[in-house]
């Protein structure tokens, strides 16, 4: 018997019971933006996207070009589980070097 | 933390996104490899009723699909499990953590994968109708490995890793000991002494030793111990259980000291460790020096410790006398075998216990039987073990193939025949007819030799009546005389007609001086040094034989000189030390020499006897030694035309045998014996050339013959026909 009843369990009593009562829907994807800041240089920006997402120079830089300019940008699409460890990744990352940069994922809204 | 099926799912997830040149170990890898245990599989399979193969396609597809094999891989490429599966992982140790638990398996990370929302792992699962639930109520059903593993290490290291011999003996559970009251005495002696109070009983294979440590603690028990030892306290080491388990460096270390320090606050403890010379090496990792010896060294200078062991003289010398600090610390105590008397009492006093196990009445002649046949018979064997064996074995055959409830002693006879292919037969009533009558048996297929047979008859006959000698082998024969005379084939006649089992070594083989190794096993250092020599392994396998040594004066006189000592004291040791017993052997030796000198005749007007000129060049080739040692010197005489008409008589009956085996039957005349006889005569060849001529020259014509009646089309092969040998102008012909 396990001691502590309060947390975890209660969780698992209650969602899976509910998602069982409508059928199951296959997850979506999400996407990882990155978001512009006052502080975080664009060089930064571009090593983070080659990096974490493997993308080229030219591209990493087009990328780079939509933060600044329209505040965020697209850096890929994953599965949640994904998209959650590189949001992480670079969070990281950006502590490390100091920098405020964020990084954050949502559900692909364009199936 | 983890059990196997979980650390096998972790290790074969991280080998495939590798291999996959996969960024991350995500939770479909994990699932993936999850489902490939056997645990796994069954409760998917029997318990959630969910087919697994489909469900490791999607996820392999899924894989494929999703998750990219990185584009430029770098150098320090180490993936790493993702977020979620690391949140599962954590999960599924918290909860096993508050429930008291210490391992998880892979089943307890599927059930975590539940919070994972929105991943697609969860999503197959919930899909093929998996709920949480289920897998809970399953690992709740399973019994728990963890718990006893854990709970054991808070038992008392007493009971953990020792067996209390004196709860055992009131249980009844151990044997009790009979006679070796010496043995006890001095073992008593050995712990009563100041200092160094360890007695070490040292003996053969088989004579008790460990009966006298179990013997101890009964003593102990019915408190006929003197002085001051009441209430010893006998604990038998399980060195086994004390190096299982012991996980890193220093655990087994830990089992020891808490051990020995258990074993302190015991009032009046002995310490028995069977087998003790397993000790020395024991419990070290490579590089370490610290062993179970090492360890033990301390304590066993300390007089309130006593520590019995017991070892063979052998591995005392190899392993315990290497280590002079530990064997210092022991006294020997040498445990000889019991005598057969005393063995027969012990026989007596068990006898109750084999009954009741094996639900039969042993009669006491049954008990004498034992003790004297393998007295007589398992000659490497020790009193009293091989007496237990043959009784066991008889009991065991008797009890449970015969459905016999009655153990006499015949019964133990026939059992000692079956077991080891040791004929007793020697004073049996059948045999000795046998015996009796093995001079017409020899003397109706050998031809020539009623000479040899008679004096080979004569020693075979004071042999089997019991009279014999008993260190030298059964008989040692040197047949010589000219080729083909039938030196060989009386031997194995012989064998046949004893039904002794015929071990022949060609001589010429053993020609060089080396060639002594072959015999008896090679040095010490040199290959095939295990392998002890092929005349000491034939003969032990089979200790009732019939040795035949053919062409003996082609050896090298090295391999002679082996033989001096088997026909004498019967005895062989070979290399590895083993000792081969031959006193039950007919040893028989064949040889040429002396044959051509025979033959050659003498100088001079008058002639000598021939028998002379044979017997000159035997002594001159063999040592006086060697031909001192033999039982006798039975010569062959070569065969003149009247013996060698039977020779060719006997050929063509035995070829017409084979051919009524064939369904036809063969008829031949006078005529055509006689003139096999002059054609295949050869002077001082023997009977061989007959063989030869017949092969040649009857042989083939038949088998011709029969290949024509066996065609179809021509006469029906299967009717009954009679070959007739006919003799005309051209030669033989077959109709």
């Amino acid at each position: 018997m396990t001691d502590d009843m309060s947390n975890s369990q209660n969780q698992n009593d209650s969602s899976p019971d509910a998602q069982h009562d409508f059928e199951v829907k296959e997850p979506s994807k999400y996407s990882v933006l990155l978001h512009n800041d006052d502080f975080t240089t664009q060089d930064f920006v571009i090593q983070v996207l080659v990096q974490f997402f493997y993308k080229s120079e030219t591209e990493a830089h087009k990328i780079m070009l939509q933060v600044h300019n329209s505040g965020k940008g697209l850096c890929g699409i994953f599965t949640k589980d994904v998209a959650e460890t590189k949001v992480y990744m670079v969070h990281q990352a950006a502590k490390e070097n100091n920098f405020p940069l964020k990084c954050s994922m949502e559900p692909e809204s364009d199936v | 933390m983890f059990d196997h099926t979980m650390q096998e799912a972790l290790h074969k997830a991280t080998t495939m996104t590798r291999k996959n040149k996969n960024e991350f170990i995500t939770l479909e890898h994990f699932l993936l490899c999850a489902l490939d245990s056997d645990s796994v599989q069954s409760f998917f399979k029997d318990i959630a009723h969910i087919d697994i193969n489909q469900l490791k396609i999607e996820l392999k597809s899924f894989i494929k699909d999703n998750h990219k094999p990185i584009p430029r891989l770098s150098s320090q490429y180490n993936p790493e499990p993702t977020i979620g599966l690391h949140r599962s992982i954590e999960r599924a140790l918290k909860q096993a953590q508050a429930a008291g638990k210490n391992q998880i398996s892979s089943l307890h990370v599927v059930l975590a994968l539940f919070d994972e929302q929105e991943s697609y792992a969860l999503y197959l699962l919930e899909k093929n109708g998996l709920t949480p639930l289920v897998i809970m109520e399953h690992l709740s059903s399973q019994p728990d490995a963890s718990s006893s593993a854990s709970a054991a290490k808070s038992k008392d290291p007493l009971k953990m890793f020792c067996e209390d011999l004196n709860k055992k003996f009131k249980k009844g559970e151990v044997n009790p000991l009979i006679g070796r009251e010496d043995e006890l005495n001095r073992v008593v002696e050995v712990l009563s002494r100041k200092t160094k109070n360890n007695p070490l009983l040292v003996g053969d294979p088989g004579v008790g030793k460990t009966a006298i440590g179990q013997g101890l603690a009964e003593k102990s028990v019915e408190d006929k111990l003197p002085g001051d030892f009441k209430n010893l306290k006998v604990f038998e080491l399980d060195l086994a259980a004390l190096l299982a388990g012991s996980k890193y460096r220093g655990d087994f270390e830990a089992r020891m000291k808490s051990l020995l320090s258990e074993l302190k606050k015991v009032d009046n403890p002995l310490l028995l460790i069977d087998e003790i010379h397993t000790i020395v090496g024991a419990g070290t990792t490579s590089g370490s020096q610290v062993d179970f010896a090492s360890l033990l060294k301390p304590s066993l200078s300390d007089p309130h410790l006593k520590v019995m062991g017991t070892t063979t003289y052998e591995e005392y010398r190899k392993h315990f006398a290497k280590d002079p600090a530990l064997s210092r610390r022991f006294q020997a105590v040498f445990v000889e075998e019991p005598s057969s008397k005393e063995c027969l009492k012990i026989l007596r006093e068990s006898k109750k216990n084999y009954e009741s196990f094996h639900k039969v009445s042993i009669e006491d002649e049954a008990l004498k039987e034992c003790v004297d046949l393998s007295k007589k018979h398992l000659l490497d064997k020790k009193f009293p073990d091989k007496a237990f064996d043959l009784l066991d074995e008889t009991c065991a055959h008797e009890r449970t193939i015969k459905n016999n409830f009655t153990i006499s002693a015949a019964n133990v006879k026939t059992n000692l025949k079956r077991l080891y292919k040791i004929s007793t037969d020697q004073v049996d009533k059948e045999s000795s007819d046998i015996v009796l009558d093995l001079k017409e048996k020899l003397k109706a297929d050998i031809y020539g030799q009623d000479k040899a047979i008679d004096e080979l008859h004569s020693s075979i006959l004071v042999a089997y009546s019991g009279l014999k000698i008993k260190d030298k082998p059964l008989g040692s024969f040197l047949f010589t005389g000219p080729t083909g005379v039938g030196k060989t084939e009386l031997t194995k006649r012989l064998a046949e007609n004893l039904n002794l089992p015929l071990i022949r070594f060609d001589m010429s083989e053993y020609m060089e001086k080396h060639s002594v190794s072959r015999l008896i096993g090679s040095p010490p250092g040199y290959v095939g040094h295990e392998e002890g020599g092929r005349l000491t392994d034939e003969v032990s396998k089979s200790p009732h034989s019939i040795l035949l040594l053919d062409e003996i004066e082609k050896a090298h006189p090295d391999v002679i000189n082996i033989l001096l000592q088997v026909m004498d004291s019967g005895v062989l040791t070979d290399s590895i030390g083993k000792k081969t017993y031959f006193n039950n052997c007919i040893l028989i030796m064949t040889s040429n020499s002396g044959a051509r000198e025979a033959d050659r005749g003498s100088m001079g007007i008058f002639e000598a006897p021939s028998s002379d000129f044979s017997d000159k060049a035997i002594k001159n080739f063999f040592t006086p030694e060697f031909i001192n040692r033999l039982t006798s010197i039975v010569k062959f005489k070569s065969l003149d035309r009247t013996l060698l008409l039977k020779v060719v008589q006997k050929e063509l009956q035995s070829l017409s045998d084979e051919v009524k085996t064939l369904g036809h039957t063969l008829e031949w005349t006078k005529e055509i014996e006689a003139w096999v006889l002059d054609k295949a005569y050869e002077k001082g060849m023997g009977a061989r050339p007959f063989e030869r001529f017949i092969s040649k020259n009857i042989r083939t014509p038949i088998a011709e013959k029969l290949l024509k009646l066996k065609k179809p089309g021509s006469k029906n092969g299967s009717e009954l026909s009679t070959l007739k040998l006919l003799l005309d102008k051209e030669g033989l012909k077959v109709k």
